[in-house]
């Protein structure tokens, strides 16, 4: 049976900024099995990479979890102080960070910066943890001989290799992926992508990639959150998402990224911008750059509907899907827009 | 460096010879009888043409000849000698208590930005920048010394102390109650720069990736403070040292002349005023020298902390 | 024009600017009507109401920052002294930037061996000790203020011209000199017309600096005795009162002029650093 590690119910989280209160997550539910790898989509500002850290309590000052519950094997992490979080911290959950570049220290070698994550959680002896890093380096496809290098000199996809082996290092049970690939040229992104997959299975973490790319979504995950305006849109099997969509925002979405597979065809964005999160409009947030909204989309925000199993949608117009699976396919439906 | 040195003593070599006036007076004593005048001329081949003074005076120069002194009547190197240990030991004294004091400072203002207290602290830092260190000496006198009495009103040592070693000059409690008062008033002249360096660095610093990386690691808060942020504050702070050093031996001559500290400076300032021009010259190059030689310490102590670089 | 708006916004909103600004303005106001400011000659000795000499009065009402050993009023001096303060921060700022900057913006646009030379320069004169210079060049030349801005002319340019040659390097690969390469500007036009304007903040935090640091040597070289010997200065007014060894009967006499010299020098400092958040916009604050 696939025992749940994750389950993220209801979050919400809030930033207090100069103009007034931002809602960046506001109301999101999404949860992950064992070894499994669940991806959160979305556009820069919908909330994802905020949702993800707010599992391990990585937010600015001036942030603040204000409802929900972050229940990590059963635990609910919203309500532990953060000494206990900080055990948790890389222990259960480990990161990779969207650019290697800058995510590890100039100024101490790759051994030693593993090491001090190893250290931190367990009391083991330098030549102990030192072993595990030998280990780990072969994992990920790194010479040991490398080990006391520095982070400089290594390339980009070196150093994206050696944030995949630190994460490792405690053998997690959930990896939070930050948009791992984005700082790297599309060959060597799918090299690390298929090694994060390998590595994933061998060790039976689970992980969420949190992303604005659908390819990368759909190379890598079982189960997809598509997000928008600090909400989920859409939710479930990543083969319900990408045949079956339903949410006019998640058939937008596949539309604007292309494909070597299949017919050529023109790229077609989703006209407008996303919302003003600190004073948003009522009603469905995605109404004024949706093809599809009518009277109530306006007025009443749409209620998560379970459209077949494990595959849910927020959208009033659940009814008409199949016409608007075949109007979103062609451009003229989303050019018609205009920018409100 | 090797360069930067040979440009200072053409430099000097240069700047001694356009006193208004009879250029030779900068070396012959014009108090000497005439023999002992020609003598001098013929040693330092004051009668040659300028190009072959100059090679002599380069030579002299590396062999540590600096001359007699017109007002010692002995030479030079004896008399300074022992003058650069006293201005190194003072000046070192200052730039450590400096920065020591100003990496931790600016440390916790980083921490505590926007407060009140952070705010404080930069413009009391500033302050004391502000004040010409002579004056701060002034007063530091007229309060410590003559209206508490708790330190000496300046010199290095006490009157009739004995000297029994080398051990001794240096490292006597009578020395370093010497000590306290110059170094600290100089200690707070130097330390607005590099508590405002090490607080913006840490500032900056803090914005990176690794430092959100280590917290996830589950480091604590202490520890991602020191050994990450702090350490990599440490190099522009340590790249500003070098700039510190050429401003504090500015700083070193005025504060030895204040508390009467028997270092280079004061015997710069008063071998110029006995227009004693060979221990002018010495005390300037050596002073120069001493500037150089903390500067490739600086660059050496940068080298061994950033692992970016490397020095073939 | 716009960016001028914004540049007198930013060091509105910084206070230490703004309070900055505030010092410097009321110091030259001052020193430009120090004449009549001045209720006595700095020069003269004084007699006290009653005929005697006053010699090393305490503040009093006819002499605000009290006499010195030769019966001067300290308040005149102080008054008076203000001028040549002035005159040095204000000459050597101004010249210092010319020359940092256009070392800088040259050496940076032209690079290869015109840089390497300059660079060259610039690295021989940071080798030599500033205030050590400006002593022996003022003692040998004569004192004078000329002399004086001049020694400290000749070598307070280096810091100004390495950080703008600096910036320049960064400004260079930057699009729009591309793009006025392109369209056939000519390199004086370039650096003159593209970047210079791009690296003024930055050089005014660096004049802003030149002028308290002017200001702190003048009053160091005249503090040991090689001031215009014709001039009132605060150094000078200092180098008096150490040499009478008055430090400890007279605080009068030491106090004011030092507290002088600081709140000048501050207040160039506090500019200094208002200009460097425009410079430097990630250290604004959010």
């Amino acid at each position: 049976m696939n025992e749940i590690i994750l389950s993220v119910k209801d979050l919400k989280i809030h930033y207090a900024t100069k103009r007034g209160l931002l809602k960046a997550v506001d109301g999101v539910t999404f949860s992950v099995a064992k070894s499994q790898n669940l991806g959160l989509v979305g556009e820069s500002g919908c909330g994802k990479t905020t949702a993800a850290k707010s599992i391990l309590r990585l937010l600015p000052k001036n942030a603040s979890i204000a409802g929900g519950e972050i229940l990590l094997k059963g635990h609910d992490l919203t309500k532990l102080p953060l000494e206990e979080i900080r055990r948790l911290r890389w222990q259960e959950v480990s990161m990779i960070p969207q650019s290697a570049m800058n995510a590890l220290d100039p100024v101490y070698t790759v051994g030693e910066q593993i090491v001090e994550a190893i250290k931190a959680h367990s009391h083991v002896t330098h030549k102990e943890a030192m072993e595990r890093v030998n280990y780990l380096f072969d994992l990920v496809g790194i010479s040991p001989k490398r080990i006391n290098d520095y982070p400089h000199q290594f390339s980009g996809g070196m150093k994206q290799r050696v944030t995949i082996a630190m994460a490792l290092a405690l053998n997690p049970s959930l990896i939070l992926a930050d948009e791992p690939t984005t700082a790297l040229d599309v060959i060597v992104q799918a090299q690390i992508l298929k090694r994060i997959r390998e590595l994933q299975e061998a060790i039976g973490s689970s992980m969420i990639m949190v992303t604005h790319d659908m390819s990368v979504i759909s190379e890598t995950c079982d189960h997809v959150a598509v997000m928008y305006a600090g909400k989920v849109a859409e939710s479930g099997p990543i083969k319900a998402i990408f045949e079956e969509a339903c949410h006019p925002y998640t058939l937008g979405l596949r539309n604007a990224f292309p494909s070597i597979f299949g017919e050529a065809k023109r790229l077609i964005s989703i006209p407008g911008t996303p919302p003003n999160l600190i004073s948003p409009p009522p009603g469905c947030l995605f109404r004024p750059r949706c093809p599809f909204a009518v009277e109530i989309c306006s007025v009443q925000e749409p209620a998560m509907v379970e459209v077949s199993l494990g595959h849910r949608v927020a959208c009033h117009r659940i009814d008409k899907v199949d016409e608007i699976r075949e109007m979103a396919a062609m451009e003229e439906t989303w050019s018609k827009i205009q920018a409100v | 460096m090797l360069v930067t040195l040979l440009v200072l003593s053409t430099l000097i070599f240069f700047l001694f010879r356009i006193l208004p006036g009879d250029p030779l007076s900068m070396f012959i004593d014009a108090a000497l009888p005439v023999e002992a005048q020609e003598a001098v001329m013929k040693q330092f081949g004051l009668d040659k043409p300028l190009w072959q003074q100059y090679i002599t005076y380069m030579s002299n120069l590396f062999r540590g000849e600096f001359g007699v002194s017109f007002h010692y009547r002995q030479p030079v190197i004896e008399i300074i000698g022992e003058k650069v240990w006293s201005t190194a030991i003072l000046m070192g004294a200052a730039l450590l208590i400096a920065f020591a004091v100003g990496v931790l400072g600016g440390a916790i203002m980083a921490w505590i930005r926007g407060s009140k207290i952070e705010i404080f602290g930069t413009a009391l830092a500033l302050f004391f920048r502000s004040a010409p260190v002579f004056w701060t000496g002034m007063v530091v006198l007229l309060i410590f010394s003559y209206r508490l009495g708790w330190f000496p009103a300046g010199g290095m040592r006490s009157v009739g102390t004995e000297v029994l070693s080398n051990w001794d000059k240096f490292v006597s409690l009578d020395f370093l109650h010497h000590l306290v008062l110059p170094a600290l008033t100089a200690a707070l002249y130097y330390i607005a720069t590099p508590l405002l360096v090490m607080r913006t660095a840490m500032i900056e610093v803090m914005n990176d990736d690794f430092i959100e990386m280590a917290r996830a690691k589950g480091l604590s808060e202490w520890k991602v403070l020191t050994r990450h942020a702090m350490r990599n504050s440490l190099l522009p702070v340590v790249t500003v040292l070098c700039l510190m050093v050429g401003f504090a031996i500015g700083g070193q001559v005025l504060i030895e002349t204040v508390f009467r500290w028997p270092g280079l400076g004061r015997e710069m300032v008063a071998a110029i005023q006995r227009n004693d021009y060979p221990v002018a010259q010495a005390t300037f190059f050596l002073m120069g020298i001493l500037v150089i030689f903390l500067n490739l310490v600086a660059d050496l102590l940068y080298g061994i902390l950033d692992p970016r670089v490397t020095y073939d | 024009m716009n960016a001028l708006r914004e540049h007198f916004e930013i060091l509105m909103k910084d206070r230490l600017g703004m309070i900055g600004m505030a010092i410097l303005v009321s110091f030259v106001l001052i020193a430009i009507f120090a004449p009549y400011i001045a209720p006595y000659d700095p020069m003269e000795s004084q007699y006290r109401p009653d005929g005697s000499f006053a010699r090393m009065d305490p503040p009093s009402r006819e002499f605000i920052f009290g006499t010195t050993r030769m019966g001067r009023d300290v308040f005149s001096q102080v008054v008076i002294g203000s001028r040549v303060a002035l005159i040095v921060g204000i000459v050597s700022a101004i010249a210092s930037t010319l020359i940092g900057v256009n070392v800088g913006l040259i050496s940076g646009y032209y690079g290869g061996r015109i840089d390497n030379f300059l660079m060259r320069l610039t690295d021989i004169v940071y080798g030599v000790p500033f205030l050590p210079f400006v002593i022996i060049l003022v003692a040998i030349l004569g004192p004078s203020l000329g002399n004086t801005l001049l020694a400290i002319i000749l070598i307070s340019w280096r810091t100004t011209a390495r950080v703008i040659r600096s910036q320049v390097l960064t400004l260079k690969q930057r699009v729009f000199i591309e793009a006025a390469k392109v369209s056939g500007a000519g390199n004086l036009r370039i650096i003159y017309r593209h970047i210079m304007p791009n690296i003024v903040p930055m050089a005014l935090v660096y004049t802003a600096m030149n002028l308290s640091t002017a200001i702190l040597t003048e009053a160091s070289v005249s503090f040991l005795g090689y001031g215009d010997p014709l001039l009132v200065s605060w150094g000078k007014t200092l180098h008096m009162a150490y040499v009478a060894q008055a430090i400890y009967d007279a605080w009068w006499w030491v106090v004011p002029p030092g507290l002088a010299i600081t709140l000048l020098v501050l207040s160039g400092f506090f500019i200094s650093r208002a200009y460097e958040e425009i410079a430097n916009p990630r250290l604004r604050q959010r």
